[in-house]
């Protein structure tokens, strides 16, 4: 062969081997380097952030993110499958319902999107997928869903999450920015099956989970609150009731519960009236539990002394041309025995020689007529009017509590300050909020917020309240072995048009246990108790029941019992005992 | 002379044939090991996607047992569940604890029962 022909063959195979590996070579660079964006299927998919937990003090969850689904089906794809029967029949069994629901929303020829069963469990969406049905007949949308495992459980404090995903009242709400997280973004590319190509994310944000946040509530403390609220309830056909809890030494409050009470699961079959929490907010006279802040005020102006001889009237004093009664009558008591009497008119009398400023103050100082607790959401403020609206008859009323309105909470925050030797805590729910890496954002420390009584005035008090549960005392029914309990009856007339009804009332107890070094104090209250309606008789029991049990679970040690420093009666009192009478 | 010219413009031809498949060898290597890189990349990718919805599923797997656990702890689960079995339990009452409190000096710890310890709390001991 000439090499004439060599060379043209040999160009000929050049030229193909060139125009073929060129081909492929160019391809490959436009697919790989010049790609073009808009050419290509790209989606922007929402990645929605897990909300944060809740947990209580131990660790035990109140509120967690659990994954739901929908089944969700294309009416139109079934339909041209010819599968409606065998999928209705299918998920007729798997959820144990009647077929033929499941055949009337199949059969829609016109519609491309049906929602077959909305928040479906992890287990049965398993069950589903294991079908292996067709994907572009039926799938399964991702629904997370906010779920209280511990059900009616602090319902009240915890709030709840609604199905749009917005918190709707207690910690949820008040909490939620540190809850909600922040949703992710990704931009992804879709394949020829509208598969993720997977190494092609334009854009990835993943979701930030939100923060768990501790409460400083014990679920055990709260199913021994609860039951015994229940329990109360029952027995005495009331409206309703509620209790709280708090650490004195703290200000934690260990245990927060209103009846009636709904399950967050299920928010909205829930009635208006069971998703207010009594215990934060709702204002009320709160009756003769207030007689201790009263006598606290007086005892720390040192306008009486524990053993001052006060007048009782038996039973009946007209001041300002108006009458104060006692539930009994009573001649002379000591300023003892009117704090375990639970004497009106002589809380009336201390009230009116204490003065409206120092009055005033006192109340101020004790936390009234403000929130205190700014992690709960929906807490009233209560009703202190200012001293310029007052009239000459308001110092008396508000010594027995009444003409003010005060919440549970703020009750028993005052309460507590007496137990915490004079000084007043600030009230905590929140404990810890850590983000989801275990971080902690915002740790609870306890607060001082003021001394509305000194060491002494405290220490006394204890004593005096401690005489309310013996048995001679208004709240002999909260005593309980073992243990000294530092407590006040209350049972407050709801007010009517025109006055008062005595036939309406709530009755409270409030207790510090152990009364010689208090632990912690809680306050029970009682709405529209029948037949019986003192506070004595209704709440001393509930927060009897309570409070035995919690000194064992708190592992609080049994203390001795004191014998009495302080005369009760004047006629018992010693001989140089002050008889001022006034 | 002629001859010698010859023999060299052959040489050059060979040189410049030679020169051409040694370059579409390299293109070839070149775009061979792009295709392994390519390929290995998605292949990652895919495994990463997959590891993503193993840990998702995880997390529902565990998320959901959680919320299966929580009631069951509960103090109703528990007292109902003693009651299931016959069994008469609760908190041991304070005359039945026995509180250990760290010894200051004697080695061996101290047994202290609830009223001694209540005073050493109270400060009057």
């Amino acid at each position: 062969m000439s090499e004439g022909f060599h060379r043209v063959r040999f160009a000929f195979v050049a030229v193909v081997f060139c125009a073929a590996f060129g081909t492929v070579g160019w391809k490959l660079t436009y697919l790989h380097l010049a790609y073009r964006q808009d050419a290509t299927p790209e989606a922007a998919v929402e990645l929605p952030a897990m909300r944060g937990r809740i947990l209580d003090r131990n660790g035990r969850v109140l509120a967690v993110d659990t994954p739901r689904f929908h089944l969700v089906a294309d009416p139109q794809a079934v339909n041209e499958a010819g599968h409606v029967e065998v999928l209705a029949g299918l998920f007729g069994r798997l959820f144990q319902c009647d077929a033929v629901a499941f055949e009337e929303m199949l059969r829609q020829p016109a519609s491309r999107y049906q929602r077959l069963r909305k928040w479906i469990s992890l287990e049965e969406a398993d069950r589903i997928r294991a079908m292996k049905l067709p994907a572009r007949e039926v799938w399964l949308e991702p629904a997370p869903r906010r779920h209280y495992p511990l059900e009616e459980l602090a319902a009240h404090v915890i709030g709840f999450v609604n199905a749009e995903r917005q918190a709707g009242g207690g910690i949820e709400l008040a909490l939620d920015r540190w809850l909600r997280g922040r949703d992710g973004l990704r931009k992804v590319i879709r394949g020829r099956r509208l598969g993720e190509i997977a190494d092609r994310r334009p854009l990835d944000i993943p979701p930030e989970e939100g923060a768990t946040v501790e409460l400083t509530l014990d679920a055990d403390l709260q199913a021994m609150v609860e039951a015994a609220l229940d329990e109360a309830v029952r027995q005495h056909s009331a409206l309703g009731a509620w209790a709280v809890m708090v650490d004195v030494r703290t200000g934690e409050i260990l245990a927060m519960a209103s009846r009636p009470s709904f399950d967050p699961n299920r928010y909205n079959e829930a009635a208006t009236d069971a998703l207010m929490n009594r215990a934060a907010s709702y204002t009320y006279e709160p009756g003769s539990i207030f007689k201790a802040v009263t006598m606290a005020a007086a005892l720390e102006a040192d306008i009486v002394r524990p053993d001052t001889v006060l007048d009782c009237e038996h039973g009946l004093w007209h001041y300002c041309g108006r009458p104060l009664r006692d539930f009994h009558p009573y001649g002379r008591l000591t300023v003892a025995g009117v704090i375990q009497k639970s004497s009106n008119i002589g809380a009336a009398k201390c009230a009116v020689a204490l003065g409206e400023a120092r009055l005033e103050q006192c109340l101020r100082d004790f936390g009234f007529g403000r929130r205190l607790c700014e992690d709960l959401s929906g807490e009233a403020s209560g009703i202190v009017p200012p001293r310029h609206q007052w009239d000459p008859l308001t110092p008396t009323r508000i010594a027995m509590g009444h003409s003010i309105g005060v919440t549970s909470l703020q009750m028993v925050m005052a309460l507590a300050a007496i137990g915490n030797r004079g000084v007043r805590m600030r009230p905590a729910l929140v404990r810890r909020v850590a983000d989801a890496r275990g971080r902690t954002v915002r740790q609870f420390a306890p607060v001082a917020e003021g001394q509305p009584v000194c060491e002494a005035t405290a220490r006394t008090m204890c004593e005096l309240l401690a005489g309310v549960t013996q048995p001679e005392g208004t709240g002999r029914r909260a005593a309980f072995p073992g243990y000294r309990v530092a407590g006040k009856t209350g049972t407050a007339d709801k007010p009517c048009v025109g006055g008062y009804d005595s036939h309406r009332n709530i009755a409270s107890f409030m207790g510090l246990v152990p009364a010689e070094n208090p632990v912690f104090a809680l306050l029970v209250s009682v709405d529209e108790p029948q037949p019986e309606h003192t506070g004595g008789v209704v709440a001393a029991p509930v927060f009897r029941r309570i409070a035995e049990e919690a000194v064992r679970y708190l592992r609080i040690p049994a203390g001795d019992l004191l014998p009495h420093a302080v005369p009760l009666r004047a006629e018992e009192g010693p001989d140089d005992a002050d008889w001022a009478v006034m | 002379m002629l001859r010698r010219q010859r023999v060299k413009a052959r040489a050059v031809a060979r040189t410049r044939v030679a020169w051409l498949p040694l370059a579409a060898a390299a293109a070839l290597a070149g775009l061979l090991f792009h295709l392994r890189l390519v390929q290995q990349c998605r292949r990652l990718a895919g495994e990463m996607a997959a590891a993503e919805r193993r840990l998702e599923q995880l997390r529902q797997v565990r998320v959901n047992e959680e919320c299966r656990w929580a009631p069951m702890t509960t103090l109703a689960s528990v007292r109902a569940a003693l009651k299931r079995f016959g069994i008469e339990m609760d908190w041991a009452g304070g005359e039945r604890t026995v509180y250990l409190v760290r010894p200051a000096s004697p080695p061996g710890g101290e047994a202290v029962r609830g009223p001694r310890l209540a005073q050493r709390v109270a400060g009057r001991e």
